[in-house]
């Protein structure tokens, strides 16, 4: 599904280059359930954004569904992102001025009306939000927009499900709910890459990639074993 | 802290937004560019003016005597200079004359004015004709002229070029020059409704030689006097009025000061207003200026909020809060007022040089800079701008600590959004999104609007004025021309019964066939129109009732008779200025015939039985039949005639010039080609401000585009990385600025039309008191108004495109807020 050959990413600041990627090679398969893990400036978002072409390598290959999308016009790339992936960000980054419901509908509309009516609704069900349908982001908790942000990822009907740090800005009852959330999807079959540096949060993936300044440290099962959610301490 | 820190900080604010603040100055730059540049416009005509009067010696006191008076010289010198506190007499004599002359490619017959002057002495010694090329009048002169240099521009006539008189009679051009009543060529001067610099011809010529030309020997009817200094003007006026009353009685005379001289009155006012409307203009821009900036540091600040929050709980006062934000402001301010400055001074240069070229006076002050208008533009540019900062920035300090650092208040809550819940708008969400954005922020919103009715009412306000004028003309060349286009007025030397062989004669002059198809005496005088204190010049017409070639087109009422009193027909503004309504009784101030060269003014009343459609206020009809009141009943002063068959202008002046009888020939046509002149002079000129209206409009239209699309970045950033096309969310941004281009365009109209209508009755009306303004917006106006208000504000979004495009996604997805 996912497939990174020798992808480095450097960035120039004039005299001094930093590298943010420094030869990833990488595979994930449709339906993982994947958590990045890394300390910070370790070029975890920066993966995401290779992955997901919103930014494109300085070397390397990425192939995603088949699709080279480093070698795309940028047409091909927003067409690309539009049919394939999901973001779930940070800070959310709703549209102000739609309600939670509007929100989501976005994603729906997106796909060119594929979704028939009621799908937005039904999803924001699904993240258990059918009662603030009608309610603008700021009359929301922080853990419901990301439900929002999640129900409007899942609207898109992608296969790829991004989120960069998504349970950064919650607490922890809320980010397990988050999580819990995320970890359905993949058990659903979507592929989902999950960004974070805590530690904890990875044990509950299928498996853990540990990034360190821009190189993969460890790849595989959860250090100490996989864990329920329901085991996580913070 | 370091004002220099700051000062950088600021500075980095502000190239942060460069385009935004570039657009600001700018817009301060034009409206205190005009205001400092030409604030002392009117100081400067003024005192061009002033120089010119006094290297021309004006005169004190001009005794005009009633058109078709004349007295002896001798005589007349011997009662003025009798007179305590009389300097200096000097006498003129004017004849309204054709003339022919050419200037080789071809022949001119035009009206023309002998100003017959004593330049025994060296004169004229009041009233003097300044020198613009070969040489003035010397003692001693007989058959010689200096031609008014406006004139001689025009036609590229010169000295060593003939002029023809009536009878043959020829005037060799030694010069060319101007005295000050002919500085503008204006109706009061010379008797005629309208007159531009090209149909009438002023030839200064020695004052025998106008005498003999035209058998009138030792006879004056203008004298312009010099005062001793000191002397009581008004005294004196008085006792020339009582003198001459005494010694010449049945001869009317008109005596005036040289204040009232009519182109001075009309060039002060003139000045006068072009000031205002000059003032005006540059506030409108200082106005759009302020807007402009209340929405910029609106947006600054907006994005500062938190790290005010931040500040505040640090424990930074208020004050230091507020610095930031307000020093970008003083910046944006002093930049654009800078820019100004420097605008106005080539403006004045621009102004001094134009003025310079276009209308060249003896007294020229040079280029003066008027201190007070730069100062008052420096405080305008500056002050307005900061006070526009200054409104955000003191509510963002005064908000609580916790609010600032939640940050971005405004644009988390969803303003007006709130009344569409529940309300299920048709289209996707993604087309929905324009009118949720307008909705968002109000305020902005509002702003915005603001700033776009703004331009749009400039704009509609030039528009308005030019299409005014334009369909002005129009409704006047449609009155005059609406019957017998191609008449033609022949005006006589003097009053002739109506039957009298010359008449008769002319009539059925011949020239290849007959020359007239159709002939029919009329009388015309000048007066007064008048009721109570209103009174104003008029050009009153006695025609046949039942006339076969022209009776103006009634828009109310009837022709005249049916009444003891005489009927008048007036023009629509004639009746607004004097207050009257068909069936009302105005005064009509005119000349009665008391015998040959003999007339007094006197006043009789008029019955107004009619509005005719014409909008020049000054024409008036009554019945021919009705003369009697004027002392000319069976006289004719002038014919209307119709050319014959295959006849054409050139062929009546042609045969016409050279009679004795015959001072001026005039197509009616003519008139409103006059006019056309005129527009063709004014629409250029009125093209280029409006140029300069759409140009401001365009940039507070981008200002506003550019910070929307800032503001918006996180949003653009999120609906890019869900991959929707950069075409959608530049079409988002397009629907969003049809919206705000429609209200404001809504809004600017109907300012526009307000204003119009007010700076027209305020403004136009003084300056054209002459004209009954039909305020109109022609339809080219409406469409370039929306054109601008709504197609290039619409598509301003599309300049931002590339910037939009070039945005980094991941950087700025990743901003905490
Ligand atoms: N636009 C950029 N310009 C320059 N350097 C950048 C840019 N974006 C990222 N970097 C650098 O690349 C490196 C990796 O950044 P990245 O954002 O991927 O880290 P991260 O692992 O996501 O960190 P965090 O956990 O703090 O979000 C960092 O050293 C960062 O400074
Ligand atoms: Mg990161």
């Amino acid at each position: 599904m996912i497939h990174l050959e020798n992808v480095i990413k450097t960035y120039d600041m004039g005299p001094v280059s930093v590298v943010a990627l420094a030869g990833i090679n990488l595979h994930v398969k449709a339906g993982e359930f994947v958590v990045v893990l890394g300390p910070s400036g370790s070029g975890k978002s920066t993966l995401l954004n290779m992955i997901s072409a919103l930014d494109s390598p300085t070397e390397g290959r990425v192939v995603v569904n088949e699709r080279d999308v480093t070698r795309t016009g940028r047409r091909a790339k927003f067409d690309f992102r539009r049919k394939n992936i999901g973001f779930i960000f940070q800070t959310f980054n709703l549209f102000p001025t739609l309600t939670a419901l509007e929100n989501v509908q976005y994603a729906v509309d997106l796909q060119n009306g594929k979704g028939s009516n009621g799908k937005a609704a039904q999803v924001l069900e699904s993240v258990g939000l059918g009662p603030r349908m009608h309610h603008f982001p700021h009359e929301l908790s922080g853990g419901e927009q990301q439900r929002v942000a999640i129900a409007r990822a899942l609207a898109t009907g992608n296969p790829i499900l991004l989120a960069d740090e998504p349970t950064g800005e919650l607490d922890f009852r809320t980010g397990v709910q988050i999580l819990h959330l995320l970890e359905e999807q993949a058990h659903a079959g979507k592929t989902v890459l999950v960004v974070t540096h805590n530690r904890e949060i990875s044990r509950v993936a299928d498996r853990v990639i540990e990034l360190s300044s821009g190189e993969i440290e460890a790849d595989g099962p959860p250090r100490g074993g996989r864990a329920d959610i329901s085991e996580l301490h913070w | 802290m370091k004002l220099l820190f700051w000062l950088r900080w600021a500075w980095r604010d502000l190239r942060e937004r460069w385009l935004q603040v570039v657009a600001i100055a700018l817009i301060i730059a034009l409206g205190t560019g005009i205001f400092a540049g030409l604030g002392g416009q009117e100081s400067w005509r003024l005192r061009s003016l002033e120089l010119t009067y006094e290297e021309m010696n004006l005169h004190d006191l001009r005794v005009r005597l009633t058109t078709g008076s004349y007295v002896d010289r001798d005589e007349a010198l011997a009662v003025l200079n009798g007179i305590d506190g009389v300097a200096r007499v000097d006498p003129r004599l004017l004849v309204d004359t054709l003339i022919e002359t050419s200037n080789g490619d071809e022949t001119i017959v035009v009206a023309g004015r002998l100003v017959g002057v004593d330049c025994e002495a060296g004169g004229p010694l009041v009233d003097t004709i300044h020198n613009y090329g070969g040489r003035m009048l010397d003692p001693g002169d007989e058959g010689v002229a200096v031609l008014e240099t406006k004139f001689a521009d025009y036609y590229d006539v010169g000295p060593g070029d003939r002029v023809t008189l009536i009878g043959g009679n020829e005037l060799e051009i030694v010069g060319l020059g101007l005295s000050p009543e002919y500085i503008q060529i204006v109706p009061e001067e010379i008797g005629i409704a309208v007159q531009g610099e090209a149909n009438l011809a002023v030839l200064y010529v020695p004052l025998a030689t106008t005498q003999a030309v035209y058998d009138r020997p030792g006879m004056v009817n203008d004298l312009r006097l010099e005062l001793e200094d000191g002397a009581d003007r008004d005294a004196v006026r008085a006792e020339v009025e009582r003198r001459m009353g005494e010694a010449l009685p049945g001869v009317g005379a008109q005596v005036t000061t040289g204040e009232e001289d009519p182109v001075r009155v009309f060039l002060e006012s003139d000045a006068v207003e072009d000031q205002e409307m000059l003032d005006l203009i540059a506030i409108f821009f200082l106005i759009g200026a302020a807007l402009a900036a209340f929405n910029l540091a609106g947006r600054i600040v907006e994005s500062q909020r938190r790290q005010i929050g931040i500040g505040m709980a640090l424990g930074a006062p208020r004050s230091w809060l507020a610095f930031r934000p307000l020093l970008v402001g003083l910046q944006i301010a002093l930049i654009g007022t800078v820019l100004g400055l420097l605008l106005g001074l080539g403006f004045t240069r621009l102004f001094t040089m134009t003025m310079e070229a276009f209308m060249p006076m003896p007294g020229d002050p040079g280029i003066m800079l008027h201190p007070q208008s730069f100062l008052i533009a420096a405080m305008l540019g500056i002050v307005l701008p900061l006070l526009a900062t200054m409104i955000p920035v003191w509510q963002a300090v005064r908000t609580e600590p916790l609010e600032a650092l939640h940050g971005h208040l405004a644009a988390k809550s969803s303003g007006l959004n709130r009344l569409l819940k529940g309300v299920r708008l048709p289209g996707r969400t993604l087309a929905q999104m324009p009118l949720k954005n307008v909705l968002r922020s109000p305020k902005r919103t509002l702003l915005t609007i603001g700033g776009l009715a703004v331009a749009v009412a400039l704009l509609f306000l030039f528009m308005g004025l030019l299409d005014t004028l334009l369909f002005t003309l129009e409704g006047l060349e449609n009155a005059l021309l609406y019957r017998s286009p191609d008449r033609m007025v022949v005006t006589l030397n003097s009053f002739y019964p109506v039957d009298h062989e010359q008449v008769r004669e002319l009539a059925t002059l011949e020239g290849r066939g007959h020359l007239f198809a159709d002939t029919e005496p009329f009388i015309r005088l000048r007066g007064q129109l008048r009721n109570g204190e209103e009174a104003f010049d008029a050009l009153v017409e006695f025609i046949p009732a039942d006339s076969t070639i022209w009776v103006p087109r009634l828009e109310e009422g009837r022709w005249g008779g049916g009444t003891e009193v005489p009927g008048i027909v007036i023009a629509q503004k004639a009746a607004e200025d004097l207050g009257v309504a068909v069936g009302d009784t105005v005064a009509l101030e005119h000349p009665y015939r008391e015998g040959p060269f003999a007339f007094r003014t006197m006043t009789t009343d008029l019955r107004v039985t009619g509005i005719h459609d014409n909008p020049v206020r000054g024409f008036a009809y009554i019945p021919l039949a009705d003369a009697a009141f004027t002392g000319l009943d069976g006289l004719t002063n002038a014919l209307v005639v119709t050319p014959g068959g295959d006849v054409d202008r050139g062929t009546i002046r042609g045969e016409l010039f050279g009679r004795q009888d015959v001072i001026a020939i005039d197509a009616v046509a003519e008139l409103t080609e006059g006019f056309d002149d005129m527009e063709g002079m004014m629409i250029p000129i009125m093209r280029i401000m409006q140029g300069g209206v759409v140009f401001i409009a365009f940039l507070i239209a981008f200002n506003s585009t550019s910070i929307n699309i800032d503001d918006r970045r996180r949003e653009v950033a999120t609906m890019f990385a869900f991959g929707t096309p950069p075409g959608a969310v530049t079409r988002v941004q397009v629907g969003e600025n049809v919206l705000l281009g429609l209200f404001g365009t809504l809004i600017g109209g109907a300012l526009g039309w307000f204003m119009l209508n007010e700076m027209l009755a305020a403004r136009m009306e003084v300056m054209m008191e002459e004209l009954g303004l039909l305020v109109t917006i022609g339809p080219l106006s409406l469409v370039a108004a929306v054109l601008l208000g709504i197609g290039a504000v619409a598509l301003t979004p599309l300049l931002s495109a590339r910037k939009l495009r070039r945005i980094d996604i991941p950087s700025t997805l990743r901003v905490m807020e």
